[in-house]
């Protein structure tokens, strides 16, 4: 009845996602139980679970042997954890374990040595920073030079352009030469019109010269 | 599922609790399993500190059931403190490696009685 | 469920009674078998010596085409230089190759029982055989342990231990069960009748352990049929010529192997051959003389393949004439008197209560007598013809 009933849960889409199957060739034996919320079937409301009795020798007798068992997987553990210690100890350098003097010893051997390496690399370093120090003085100069050469130059192209200027201001025209100006322009009108005809010969002005009077 | 490798993938707390113990392998009505190192909180199939052994519950033709144990991990693991589940230990007893387990001795005496009791009933049923 | 462990362990014990039956079907002809322990005769640097001297090298031999996935070979373009380097590391290689398996006595298997705990029977139906898997130990370190049903513990049998060596360490090439070519005595008999001796020893060597009984029972059946059949030359320049003298000087049956030595003309061999038999019956005949005046006057195998490889790069006016004379006689006339002294010796050996062939070895070396005759007349007008001064 029971399990008529899970079945008929089972088809809703429910049933269906919390055993994630599709019902159709898998049949989960393992969710198939009494869900938790049903109470205890009626014919097992008054059922006492049999309880094995177990012979007050035999229990006796374990308990010996448990006791015994104990005390030797102690001891052994014991065994195990000195001889895991052990090789902790004797696979790495933490064991050594120095005196005082050897200790003052070998810190002055560390000093001694740190001092002559300390000096090695002062003599190479002195040696590469002079070197450097040559380097950066000849760009230095270098550059200056140039900056001199640069600036010369500039002051030749300023000068040359002032010549050039000077040169070009005796055609300008003044307030005093205005009216000068202004007469020899209107005395010789200048008109860059001109037309082309189809055989490419060229007819200047348009108010100056008339086409008519051309042709 | 997939097999972890045996030298283990397993993450795990320096001063969490571990475990020797069985995980099954093999597949339905053919048991096989590896015994591993893991942490005891976790379940059988997550992934192991390390794999120790390996042991075969179904006789081979020769009528042996083999059993493969890495002993100097055994040895480091149980020096570190691991624990044991009971068959793992009842398995390492009856190698020699540990003392044997009360529950091996416990089988011992009553599969002899056993035997005791099903021979009269034999010898009758034959007579 | 029980059902099906009781048919499991008959199947078990079929199989068991099935192998009993199989396996003493290749060793029942054996009949030769180390009486004492041969290693620390056969280990020693002098045999070690005579037996590979014995062995030859010929580099052909060494490297010939083999039933292997990977036959390729590399071309390179070297220098004369690198050329001559590499002679020296092939000549090392083909050492190397040439390795002979140790000949030990067979191991026997002692029953050491570690505890015993009556208490413990039958506390499972079957019995637990437990392997240490410890990451990098000799195979004949592992140790394998059996508890038995009735509750003893013990180191496993020899058998045993192999068995799980090979299932938890496999070895290339070796098998979990007896090849049918060791446990059929009919294939084990065609083999030997179409000559595949080599064949049959090196998969012996792979399947077992030169301390095993089937490996000392298989080999002395091969090498008898090979007395027998008499090719020997299937077996020169490979790893196995020597284990295969040694058993002949061993069972002083030595006259076949020798009168092969004799007609191939390789008397120095045959010297040395006859040494190691006295060497090993311990006969009271002084043959390092002879031995050590050999050595002087004729190279090593692996000097002489050496020497071989080198005149490849000589062109023939770098020769010159003495040379040529040589490659056309095949014989120097250091040859010609360790062939005096050889012969000197062997006819001591063919004289004494030793040898069992007479007849036959004095025909063959009166043979070769005659021919060495013909070739150092040959060799020594060949020398006044082209005016080499007589030495």
């Amino acid at each position: 009845m029971l399990r008529a009933g899970y079945q008929l849960l089972n088809h809703s889409p429910l049933g269906a996602a919390k055993t994630g199957s599709n019902n159709f060739a898998l049949e989960f034996v393992r969710w198939r139980r009494k869900p938790r919320w049903l109470p205890v079937a009626k014919s097992k409301v008054f059922r006492v679970p049999e309880r094995k009795k177990q012979p007050e020798e035999e229990r006796a007798e374990l308990m010996r042997l448990h006791n015994h068992y104990k005390t030797q997987l102690r001891s052994v553990r014991q065994f195990l954890r000195a001889e895991v210690v052990r090789h902790e100890e004797t696979s790495t350098a933490d064991h050594i374990v120095l005196t005082p003097e050897q200790e003052e010893a070998e810190y002055q051997l560390c000093i001694a040595e740190n001092a002559a390496w300390n000096a090695k690399i002062a003599s190479e370093r002195e040696l590469r920073l002079a070197k450097e120090r040559e380097e950066k003085v000849a760009y230095v100069q270098e550059r200056l030079d140039a900056g001199k050469l640069r600036e010369e130059l500039r002051r030749e192209r300023a000068s040359e352009h002032i010549r050039h200027e000077i040169e070009q201001s005796k055609t300008f025209i003044t307030r005093s030469n205005l009216d000068e100006a202004i007469e020899t322009a209107l005395a010789n009108p200048v008109d860059h019109n001109f037309a082309i005809d189809m055989a490419g010969a060229m007819y200047k002005g348009r108010t100056t010269q008339s086409l008519g009077s051309s042709a | 599922m997939s097999l972890s490798p045996a030298s283990g993938i397993g993450r795990f707390y320096k001063h969490s609790a571990k475990i020797i113990r069985f995980v099954r392998q093999g597949c339905t009505n053919r048991p096989f399993y590896h015994i591993v190192v893991m942490e005891r909180r976790k379940n059988q199939h997550q992934p192991v500190i390390e794999q120790v052994g390996s042991y075969d519950p179904m006789p081979n033709d020769n009528n042996e059931r083999l059993v493969a144990l890495n002993t100097e991990r055994i040895r480091y693991w149980l020096g570190k403190g691991a624990h044991m589940s009971e068959p793992a230990a009842e398995l390492l007893g009856i190698s020699g490696l540990l003392p044997v387990h009360p529950r091996t001795y416990m089988t011992a005496w009553r599969n002899r009685k056993a035997a005791a009791e099903a021979e009269p009933v034999e010898s009758a049923a034959t007579a | 469920m029980s059902l099906f462990k009781h048919i499991r362990q008959l199947n078990a014990l079929q199989c068991l009674q099935a192998k009993r039956q199989y396996s003493p079907a290749a060793l029942k002809s054996a009949s030769l078998q180390y009486d004492k322990d041969p290693q620390p005769l056969f280990t020693d640097s002098e045999t070690q010596r005579l037996l590979q001297s014995m062995t030859q090298l010929q580099l052909d031999k060494v490297f010939r085409q083999r039933t292997v996935p990977d036959n390729s070979s590399e071309t390179k373009f070297m220098t004369t230089l690198q050329l001559e380097k590499q002679f020296v590391k092939t000549i090392e290689k083909a050492k190397h190759l040439l390795q002979m398996p140790p000949v030990v006595k067979i191991k026997q298997d002692t029953e050491r029982i570690i505890s015993k705990d009556p208490a413990m029977k039958d506390f499972a139906t079957t019995k637990f055989v437990f392997t240490d898997i410890t990451f990098g130990l000799r195979h004949s370190e592992r140790k394998v342990v059996v508890r038995d049903v009735d509750g003893s513990l013990s180191y496993a049998s020899l058998d045993t231990t192999k068995r799980m060596n090979q299932l938890y360490f496999p070895l290339e090439g070796r098998k979990s069960y007896t090849p049918r070519m060791f446990a059929d005595e009919q294939l084990l008999q065609r083999c030997l009748d179409e000559h595949k001796y080599e064949f049959i020893l090196d998969r012996l060597l792979v399947q077992y352990e030169p301390y095993e009984t089937e490996f000392h029972n298989i080999s002395a059946r091969v090498y008898e049929h090979l007395n027998e059949s008499k090719q020997f030359d299937l077996l020169r320049s490979t790893r196995h010529f020597g284990p295969m003298a040694f058993f002949y000087a061993w069972h002083s049956c030595i006259d076949d192997l020798l009168y092969d030595m004799i007609r191939n003309d390789y008397l120095h061999n045959a010297v040395e051959l006859i040494a190691l038999s006295y060497k090993i019956h311990q006969v009271p005949v002084d043959y390092k003389q002879t031995l050590s005046q050999l050595e002087q006057l004729q190279p090593t195998p692996a000097e002489r393949a050496h020497a071989e490889l080198l005149s490849c790069l000589k062109t023939k006016d770098e020769l010159g004439i003495e040379q040529e004379i040589h490659q056309a006689i095949g014989k120097t006339e250091q040859d010609f008197t360790a062939d005096e002294l050889s012969l000197k010796f062997i006819e001591q050996y063919i004289g004494s209560e030793h040898s069992r062939k007479k007849v036959q070895l004095e025909l063959a070396l009166q043979t070769l007598k005659e021919v060495n005759l013909e070739k150092l007349q040959l060799y020594q007008g060949l020398k006044k013809a082209h005016g080499v001064q007589a030495s």
